[in-house]
Formats: C-alpha cells, sequence, structure tokens
C-alpha cells in the first residue's frame, strides 16, 4: 500500500473552500461501500458514494500523479467525492483488496490515451517544416521592430524623468505593453504592465522603477545581439521576450530523474488567469525547479504536486541560461510523505537538501549571474525562526544572520505559532524585496503550510 | 558607482546618455541582487514556553485545520472542549486563527486559554488585539504593581482583579487606599472587581460604598452585598420581604403588599424612587426585595418550597415568582430553582425560566427537560425552546425524548423546526448516532424536512467521527 497522505495534503488538493467542506462532511463511512486500493502497477484508490439518485457515484483516484475520475455530474476537480475518498483513505478508513472491474478499466483506457498522445508526438514531427520556418521569421522580425520601439520608449522614460510616472496612471503602461501584444512578445509586454504596480509599491519605487526599466533595456539590447550571445542565454532572452518552446519539445529534451521534495507553492493572479507556481528541489542533484499551471478565472488548478511530498519524476527542464521552468514528465512511483518524529525521515532529508542563508544566497548569486532577470528563486532553509523588528518581519538563524520577508506578505503569525521561537526549516520564495514563506516545518518534525 | 562596477560602466558605450544611464542602472541592480548580505547579530526571538501537556493527535489537528478554514458549523468550541477533557493541545500553527475567532466568539476563550497550552498565551502577548486571553478566568494574569499606578482603567482593573484572586483582602485594601481620589466612573468600574473572591469581610467597606455620591456606585454595592451570605444587608432585604409577603388568616395563602413608597433606607439599599408610584413600580420594587433576600427567610412560611409555591397568592404572584427566581439564579440554589420549574406558570418568562436551567447541575438539568418533554402528545413548543438553554452534550436520554418530541409536534413548529434541528444537530450525544441517521432519513420524503433537518444524522456522524479522532 503506498504511504498514506495526509488529511492537510488532501485538502490542499481541493478546487475551493466548499468542496473542501462538503468533502469533509462526505468523509465518513456511511455513504461510501466497495471502497479498496491497491498498490498495482499504478496505486490506486476507488469506491462507491451513495449520492442523491438511485445507483451510487463510481469514484477512483489514481495516487501515482494523482488523477482522478468519478462518474457524478460536477464540474469540479477533484470533486467532492474524490476528495472525501481522499480523506476516508488518509484517516486509515479504506482496506486493501482488488480493483473490480470498472477501475481496472479506467486504468487502461487511461494509459491506451497516453501511448496514443506519444505516438502523435513522435507522428508530427517534420510536418511542414518550411512553413513553420517562414512564419517563425516572420514573427522574428515583427518582434525585432516592437522590442527597438520599446528601447525608444525606455530611454525616453528616463529622458523625461520618473517623477511623472506617479501621477501616470495605468494608461501610460498599459498602451505600451498593447503594442508589444501586437509584436508579438508577450512576455515583454507582461513586464512593461508590472511596471505600473511598481510606481505604487511604497518608500523607494523611483529606485525599484529605475531598475525594472534597466532590466528591459537589458532585454531589448540582448534581443538585438542574440546572434552573439550564447545558445543558452540566447534562449533564456527568448523566452523572456515572450517565445515560448513548444511543451513536446520540452518533454523530448533529456530528461533529470531524481527525487523532488516539492518545496511549496503559490497561487498568483495574472488578468483573468491563475498561475500556480509549485517550486521543487533535487535531492540528488540539488538542481532547483520550478513547475508552473494555469487555470482560468475560479476553475481548479492542476495539483499533482502536494507540498511536502518526495515525488520520483522525469523533470524536463525548459532551456535557458539558468534552467529553471521544468514539465513533469514520467513518475516512478507514487508519491512519498515524509514522515516526522523519531525515527521518521523527514529531518535527515529536510538536512541533506537544505542550507543557510549564506549558502542559499550564493546559490541565488550564481543563478543572478547566468540569467539576471530572474524575480524568484527558491530557498529551502534548514534552521530558522520568524522575529519581528523595527523594520518588518525577518527569518533569523540562530547564528543571528536573518533575512527580510516581502514587504507585501502578510504577518507570519502562523509560523510564529508553530515554531514558538524555536527554529525549524522554511521553504520560501526569495525575491529581491525579500522572502514569500511557503511551507514550514517547524522544529524540523511537522509540515505547516504558510 | 561601486568599485566592482566601475570597469563594467566605463565599458557602457557612451552614445545617447539615457541609454548609457539604463545600462549602467541594470549593471548595478543586479549586482547589487546578487551581492544582497544577510542581516547580522539580530536578536533571537523569545522562546515559547515547554508544554506539559501532548498535542491533539493529527487526525484531530487536521480536523479543527478543517473547521476553521470556512467553519460555518460552529464546532470549534466542541472541538476545543474534547481537547481541554482529554488534556491534549491544538495544533500550534492554528492558534492565530483561534485567537481571531476568539475576538468574536467570546464563548471561546476560556477553552482557548486551556486548549492552547503555553503557546497561546505566548503568543497572545505579542498582539494587541489577542489581549482578551490574559484576562481569562483560570489563566489570570499576574497582578502588575505598574498598571495599578500608572495604567489606564482596563489595565488597573485587570491588576485588581488579579490581586483579589490572590489574596482578597489585599485587593480591598489597594482598592479602599485610593478610593477617596477615584473618579466617580473609575469608583464604578474599579468596584465591579471586588466579586473577585466577595466574602463577608468586604461588607464594612460595601456598607460604605452604599453612601457614595455616584448612584451607580452604590447600586453595584447594593448588589454585591445582597450576594454576601449573612450580610446585614440581607438580613435587611429579609425583614422587608417578610412585611411583603404574608400567610393569610387561615393559613391556606400567601397575600402580598408591595411597599407603598421608597423610603431613605430603602433607597440606601438600591431601590429607584418614584414621586408617584404606580402599580408597576411597587411591584417592581417588591421583585427586587423579595430577588435580594436570602431564600431561607421563606422557610418560616412553609416546610419546604415547593409547598410555599403551591400556595395560592393574593396580589402580585408573577413579581413575586420572578423575584424568588432572581434569589434562586444569584443564590445558585437548585432545590429553588427545580421547584420554581415544578410549578412552572403561564406568566414565567422565557429567559427567568433559562435562568433556573441553569442553576441547576447538568445531569438534573438534563433529566428535568426530559421529562418535561417526553410523552404522547404535541411537546410544549415553550419547553422545546428550553433546550436552546441546556448546552451540549445533553444526555442520552434528553437526547432520544429530544428526537421523539420534535418529529410528533412537526407539524406545529413551522420554520422553529430548522432552529431546532440546528440544535439537535450540535448538542445530540453521539451514542445516538443511529437514532439521528434514522430520524434524517425519516424526514427525506417529508414535506416538514429542510436542510437542517436532513443534515442531523450526518452532523452527528460527523461529530462522532471528530471525536474518535482524539483516541
Amino acid at each position: 500500500m503506498p504511504d498514506r497522505w495526509s488529511a492537510e495534503q488532501v485538502r490542499a488538493l481541493a478546487p475551493d473552500a466548499s468542496s473542501r467542506n462538503a468533502a469533509a462532511k462526505l468523509a465518513v463511512p456511511a455513504p461510501w461501500s466497495d471502497t479498496g486500493c491497491t498498490e498495482g502497477s499504478v496505486p490506486v484508490l476507488w469506491g462507491l458514494c451513495a449520492g442523491s439518485g438511485k445507483s451510487p457515484y463510481q469514484t477512483c483516484v489514481d495516487l501515482s500523479e494523482p488523477a482522478y475520475r468519478c462518474s457524478c455530474p460536477s464540474r469540479k476537480f477533484p470533486c467532492k467525492h474524490a476528495l472525501a475518498l481522499l480523506l476516508l483513505w488518509s484517516g486509515g478508513g479504506v482496506a486493501e483488496g482488488a480493483a473490480p472491474g470498472w477501475v481496472s478499466e479506467w486504468l487502461s483506457s487511461r494509459s491506451q490515451r497516453k501511448e496514443r498522445a506519444e505516438a502523435r508526438r513522435e507522428a508530427s514531427g517534420p510536418a511542414d517544416a518550411r512553413a513553420a520556418e517562414r512564419r517563425a521569421a516572420q514573427r522574428a522580425d515583427r518582434i525585432a521592430g516592437g522590442l527597438d520601439e520599446l528601447d525608444r520608449w525606455l530611454a525616453d522614460q528616463v529622458r523625461h524623468g520618473l517623477a511623472a510616472a506617479e501621477t501616470a496612471g495605468y494608461q501610460h503602461w498599459d498602451g505600451t505593453a498593447a503594442r508589444l501584444v501586437d509584436a508579438q512578445a508577450p512576455g515583454a509586454a507582461a513586464a512593461v504592465k508590472r511596471l505600473g504596480s511598481t510606481v505604487g509599491s511604497g518608500a523607494g519605487w523611483a529606485r525599484r522603477l529605475l531598475s525594472e526599466l534597466a532590466l528591459l533595456r537589458l532585454l531589448t539590447s540582448g534581443y538585438q545581439r542574440l546572434d552573439t550571445l550564447p545558445a543558452s542565454l540566447a534562449d533564456t532572452v527568448r523566452s523572456r521576450v515572450g517565445l515560448t518552446v513548444p511543451q513536446e519539445q520540452v518533454l523530448s529534451s533529456p530528461p533529470v530523474r531524481d527525487r523532488w521534495l516539492v518545496l511549496g507553492l503559490r497561487d498568483e493572479q495574472e488578468d483573468q488567469l491563475t498561475v500556480r507556481r509549485v517550486w521543487l528541489r533535487g535531492l540528488t542533484s540539488r538542481r532547483p525547479a520550478l513547475v508552473l499551471s494555469f487555470a482560468a478565472f475560479n476553475q481548479p488548478l492542476s495539483a499533482d504536486l502536494v507540498p511536502g511530498t518526495l515525488v520520483d519524476a522525469d523533470l524536463h527542464f525548459y532551456p535557458g541560461s539558468q534552467p529553471l521552468r521544468a514539465l513533469a514528465g514520467v513518475r516512478h512511483g507514487a508519491p512519498e510523505l515524509l514522515v516526522g518524529g523519531p525515527g521518521g525521515e523527514l529531518s535527515a532529508i529536510l538536512a541533506s537538501a537544505a542550507g543557510d542563508i549564506e549558502t542559499e544566497l550564493e546559490g541565488y548569486a550564481s543563478a543572478l549571474a547566468a540569467e539576471p532577470w530572474l524575480e524568484a528563486w527558491p530557498f529551502l532553509l534548514a534552521s530558522v525562526s520568524p522575529v519581528c523588528l523595527g523594520s518588518g518581519w525577518h527569518l533569523v538563524q540562530p547564528d543571528g544572520l536573518a533575512l527580510p520577508l516581502h514587504p507585501g506578505v502578510a504577518e507570519p503569525w502562523a509560523l510564529v505559532a508553530a515554531c514558538g521561537g524555536r527554529p525549524g526549516a522554511v521553504a520560501a520564495e526569495w525575491t529581491p524585496r525579500g522572502l514569500r514563506p511557503l511551507t514550514g516545518w517547524p522544529s524540523s518534525e511537522r509540515l505547516v503550510l504558510l | 558607482v561601486p568599485a566592482g562596477l566601475s570597469g563594467v560602466v566605463q565599458a557602457i558605450s557612451a552614445g545617447d546618455p539615457a541609454v548609457a544611464l539604463l545600462d549602467s542602472a541594470a549593471a548595478a541592480t543586479v549586482y547589487r541582487r546578487a551581492g544582497v548580505v544577510a542581516l547580522r547579530d539580530v536578536e533571537l526571538p523569545e522562546v515559547a514556553p515547554v508544554e506539559e501537556l501532548p498535542l491533539a493527535p493529527p487526525a484531530a489537528g487536521s480536523r479543527l485545520s478543517g473547521l476553521l478554514g470556512s467553519d460555518p458549523t460552529g464546532l470549534v468550541v466542541e472541538w476545543l472542549g474534547l481537547a481541554v477533557e482529554r488534556g491534549v493541545l491544538a495544533p500550534p500553527e492554528l492558534l492565530p486563527s483561534l485567537l481571531e475567532l476568539g475576538r468574536r466568539q467570546t464563548e471561546l476563550r476560556p477553552l482557548l486559554a486551556k486548549a492552547g497550552g503555553r503557546r497561546v498565551r505566548w503568543l497572545a502577548a505579542q498582539q494587541p488585539d489577542w489581549g482578551y486571553l490574559g484576562r481569562e478566568g483560570g489563566v489570570s494574569a499576574a497582578p502588575d504593581p505598574e498598571a495599578w499606578e500608572l495604567g489606564d482603567l482596563g489595565l488597573r482593573l485587570d491588576h485588581l482583579r488579579a490581586v483579589r484572586a490572590g489574596d482578597p483582602a489585599a485587593g480591598r485594601e489597594l482598592l479602599a487606599g485610593t478610593w477617596a481620589s477615584e473618579g466617580p466612573a473609575e469608583r464604578a468600574t474599579l468596584l465591579d472587581a471586588m466579586e473577585v473572591g466577595l466574602s463577608l469581610a468586604d461588607e464594612g467597606f460595601l456598607e460604605g460604598a452604599l453612601d457614595d455620591r455616584r448612584k451607580e456606585v452604590r447600586e453595584i454595592a447594593a448588589e454585591l452585598l445582597a450576594r454576601v451570605e449573612g450580610s446585614a444587608y440581607s438580613g435587611r432585604m429579609a425583614l422587608r420581604a417578610l412585611e411583603c409577603v404574608r400567610v393569610s388568616a387561615d393559613g391556606k395563602a400567601l397575600e402580598v403588599t408591595p411597599p407603598g413608597a421608597v423610603d431613605a433606607s430603602l433607597r440606601r439599599d438600591g431601590l429607584r424612587g418614584a414621586s408617584t408610584p404606580t402599580p408597576a413600580d411597587r411591584l417592581g420594587w417588591l421583585e427586587m426585595i423579595v430577588g435580594r433576600a436570602p431564600l431561607r427567610t421563606w422557610a418560616s412560611l412553609a416546610p419546604s418550597p415547593v409547598d410555599f409555591l403551591r400556595k395560592p397568592v393574593h396580589g402580585g404572584r408573577p413579581a413575586l415568582r420572578a423575584g424568588l427566581a432572581a434569589a434562586a439564579a444569584t443564590q445558585r440554589d437548585s432545590g429553588w430553582a427545580l421547584a420554581l420549574l415544578a410549578t412552572s406558570a403561564e406568566t414565567d418568562s422565557h429567559p427567568m425560566a433559562a435562568a433556573l436551567l441553569g442553576v441547576l447541575p447538568a445531569a438534573r438539568r438534563n433529566s428535568w427537560l426530559a421529562g418535561e418533554l417526553s410523552g404522547r402528545g404535541k411537546p410544549d413548543p415553550q419547553v422545546l425552546g428550553l433546550l436552546e438553554s441546556c448546552p451540549g452534550p445533553w444526555s442520552v436520554e434528553l437526547g432520544r425524548v429530544a428526537l421523539d418530541a420534535v418529529r410528533r409536534g412537526r407539524r406545529g413548529l413551522g420554520w422553529r423546526i430548522h432552529s431546532l434541528c440546528g440544535l439537535i444537530a450540535r448538542r445530540l450525544p453521539v451514542e445516538l448516532v443511529r437514532e439521528a441517521e434514522e430520524f434524517s432519513a425519516q424526514f427525506l420524503d417529508d414535506e416538514y424536512g429542510g436542510r437542517a433537518v436532513i443534515e442531523v444524522g450526518s452532523m452527528v456522524a460527523f461529530r462522532k467521527r471528530m471525536q474518535e479522532e482524539f483516541a
């Protein structure tokens, strides 16, 4: 039987609070029948849940990804039945058994679908290479034109002085951003849009605005010299401008297999889209990785990487001078939940994967040397606790070294309470303005999502 | 320009100065970001005291986290109660949410003070919004002499209460020492603290306060004196009560004569006068006098409370009963409370019955209410309403009877069935989970059903699971 997940981890999968509550109510034995789970080739969990209709819903969870199937009409994903079944299992309420027919059918239809998708990927190789090349060249021209205009606009901002930006309003940035969208450079467009929020970001905004303008100028000048840049740096510049690499191409790059510790996740609203960033760190390679997923407003996000678990999987990195963003490929087994306390491997794993403030800052500096546009970088600090100084909240190490929290994050009371003044491991996003805590392991034992 | 950057900046072509500025700024930005150094010699946070009690089992802990997520169920209080009962602690990371909840839900506070362990006091001290926890009974804050000298009225009150809790005489002397120099509003507020550790030893001080210039102070002093067993004040009230309530000539009935006016001595003892008193004013005085007379006063008129209450009353039975109920509540006399409930009259108010129920020990309360509700006919809606005043979890007997009473009476209950079922869902003992599920199943196809009714079963099952998670 695969390791059971904690109820917290199951709840983290819920698309919203109402499903979480509905699932908690259903996570009692009464409505369930014929439940079971098995390790098999794929670890899977199933059960029949009595609903308002005559026949019960068939609910089934593939624990390796996880993937869900339920015969209920809910459009939420995972639905309350799948969540409730997971909760029941997490509480030890599901016995091992042999998978019934409808479960094995689902599993085999899923593996067939996967194979077909792979076959398609292989087949779609050199389809119409020449037409594609022509389109790419046209787009490159358009982008170059857009970035040249951006270059002149950036210089104008400096010439006119930044003071004007304070009263300019959002149109000032949005117009330029819209022209970059037209020029098919969405990455640069998003960066210009973000300038608007820098203006209103509190004391020191002018200095931060100049930094962001300068980094955009670094991007335009980089694009102008694209041919002379090392190949990986050129890839980075292209991706920052907004030229994306197709997923199939990323997935066909050589995989990096490791046991990846899921450090934490953070959701952010971008226009009509919710972006979920999941940060990972490889136990052997010590490489950081960022897996992004997107969902339309109010739609559920991908929940297959659960904070605090170890996932043995192949990751395929997007090309660049500091590879960070990755796609998950083949998984080698179900995620492991780390067990704390005496005899558990959690503290040993945290001790080997985490660093102290100095080593993590060094890692960030080398990453920045390769990728000057980095906005955030994952830190896993082995031994810190939160403390409030006159200048705001910080994470402090027993040796007195401390890093500030990002001024935009809420007061970290849950972490304060969990630590009780004693140091523990904390995973956080490091940004130029400070840390955004994601996950804590107070006394390096229990997991606390922040 | 930092020294390490001068080479880079010099190399930047000196074309357009605006572009050169941006290029230099880019180099400086990356230079600065890559070179961030940590703060040094930062003072470490104060370490929380080590706990004596263990944490709640993980399953129970994650249940609480779910309840706090967006809890429409109101089960956080029950969870905390279970934790206190079993001597385990809430997961520390949930304490901030619990402290926030406690700002609005005061009934949570004493439980949180226990189930939060030492950590919750350590935490609450760091955030002024959570300061209420330090004032929680049972965890009474340590006296702080500086607060008495320099603090605002709230802090001074906290200090006085803390001193009273440890050494009532010292607290009395502390207050007496500054009494003459306190303002009238301060005197009224601080006098309230005398309720902590109140005893006959405080009588002299409180009698003095009866002559205070401020009416509020006089009233508080009178109320406190009425609660002191054997005080001269209650003796005076007993004499007055016996003047107002006499046994009739034939010995069978009670004759009630409210006072005609408030003289100086009555005014000193807390009665509010009126120049041309109405009959209602006079009955109000009677109620107050009876309410502050010791209940044993009536032993001379009838052998037992029930005998006393069964006698016919001429002139003012409702006021007499209300006064007796007030006395039973302040004197915590369960014999009188039970007698009043057993002889209940149409004129008894709902708050009065609820207060009397509160005087009874839990077992008596449950069995009395079960007795009232059991039977075959339609249950009395007034009595059903008293279920509200009976804290859960109910006895198995009361639980069974309540389910049955709602089943029998559902046709006459109207919308009230929903609030009743909500109550049952939260207070039914979890041993009755099967009965609760049957109850809900029966209502599934019933026109009187509704969400609250159907959820009784699943709610009790949910609570049962919650309890089992503490095992």
